[in-house]
């Protein structure tokens, strides 16, 4: 093929058919996957017409793909067939053109951000509109902040993603359940975790996950202290929720049903996900003090007492 | 001379973010460094994130905690454990670590 053809446009139609809430985004990101590994100009046709519903990690998912493909240089142009309420609020989302959002049945929102300032911004913004909708009490709006605060964090620190992160969140109208989602297009995990010497041994994708969910495991450990990712996963669990953490070829669950396996397609780089429940607390000490009792007994297992170390 | 921070007062309620804290901290070593004490008074204060907490705190140099120049008073207990936790954590990724008793 002639460079000139390499450059033409093909055109790319990707529908989007029915729910991608929970679980079911691994069937967007199997959806999105052509777009997502995007090596040549396309002129996209995003078909939402038989779209039911979107969570909110699936949203971060498919704005940050487009993102990044608008930022290769490598929508020629890009189209949301269906302005119906889905396909008018993803063209906002999106920034592909379409009719201006209508009104939805519940809350959406979607940000990118690509600075730690932009970040926390974001997110005590993000977390007083959750806490007002979900009625959460002051110490878990604030919770709910330093839990999004630490996902978004894995963005700016350790992603190297040109297109920063996507935030978004989706709190569907008399419900008592509410969605956040972060994603990237960055290096990985795996990528990045084998940056610390100590984990330059890293086999799979699956193992990398493995790692990076361990408490003080980091790919920077004089900047980091490897803590966010559990901190999350745990506090998200006890609300009685669910954590979500997809990167390469591997997916973490945690919730009812927590399992940590080997999946296609490979996603590049990553993405969090969690559902909160505003019917029960939502309680970032329970955390704290899981993780604190997870150190001492690790530090008596290797014969330590831990009043040998901590400080006064 | 000891000086007394309290980080509510700068950042409200909740201290959230590495990035937040960073120029907190320099300001204790700063001080420790021109021979003061710090103590960080965080009456307040709801809640601190583990990042905040980390860059604050468990990056202050381990001889300044172990002398007593510089001390944290009024953190809720829950995640005063957590950040001694922090503290120590930091304190065991250096080469030379050793349990605080063997100091000296």
């Amino acid at each position: 093929m002639h460079g000139r053809d390499r450059d033409r446009p093909v055109l790319l139609r990707i529908a989007l058919t029915g729910t991608y809430d929970g679980d079911d985004v691994e069937r967007l990101i199997g959806d999105l996957d052509p777009l997502a590994r995007l090596s040549r100009p396309v002129m996209l046709d995003l078909d939402v017409s038989g779209l039911v519903s979107l969570g909110a990690p699936a949203a971060a998912w498919l704005v940050a793909v487009v993102e990044r493909a608008r930022h290769a240089d490598l929508l020629a142009h890009a189209a949301i067939i269906d302005s119906k309420r889905a396909g008018a609020t993803l063209a906002a989302a999106t920034g592909i053109g379409g009719r201006p959002p209508t009104a939805v049945h519940g809350y959406r929102f979607m940000e990118r951000f690509s600075t730690q300032d932009e970040l926390h911004a974001i997110t005590e913004a993000l977390s007083g509109t959750l806490a007002a909708r979900g009625g959460l009490l002051p110490a878990e709006q604030l919770g709910l902040r330093m839990c999004l605060d630490e996902l978004g964090e894995n963005v700016t620190f350790h992603a190297d993603s040109p297109t920063g992160g996507v935030i978004s969140a989706w709190h569907p109208a008399d419900t008592y359940e509410f969605e956040i989602g972060v994603a990237d297009l960055g290096i990985g995990m795996r990528t990045s975790i084998a940056r610390n010497p100590e984990h330059a041994d890293v086999a799979d994708d699956l193992d990398a996950m493995a790692r990076v969910v361990t408490p003080r495991v980091t790919s920077t450990p004089h900047r980091n202290s490897g803590f966010g990712l559990p901190i999350a996963s745990i506090t998200f669990t006890a609300n009685g929720g669910a954590f979500y953490l997809r990167s390469g070829a591997a997916v973490a669950k945690t919730g009812m049903n927590t399992s940590m396996r080997a999946t296609s397609p490979h996603l590049p780089g990553t993405l969090t996900g969690a559902s909160i429940r505003t019917d029960r607390p939502f309680d970032i000490n329970v955390a704290y003090a899981e993780l604190r009792q997870h150190f001492d007994a690790s530090l008596q297992e290797k014969g330590f007492d831990v009043d040998d170390f901590e400080t006064r | 001379m000891s000086t007394t921070l309290r980080p509510a007062e700068i950042f409200g309620p909740g201290l959230v973010g590495r990035s937040v804290a960073t120029p907190l901290r320099e300001d204790v070593e700063r001080r420790l460094a021109a021979g003061e004490s710090v103590v960080l008074d965080f009456t307040g204060v709801m809640g601190i994130s583990p990042s905040f907490a980390d860059e604050l705190l468990a990056k202050l140099p381990v001889d300044a905690w172990d002398e007593g120049r510089v001390q944290m008073i009024h953190l809720p207990r829950v995640q005063a454990d957590f950040a001694r936790m922090l503290i120590t954590s930091r304190r065991m990724q250096r080469p030379e670590a050793t349990a605080r008793t063997s100091l000296g």
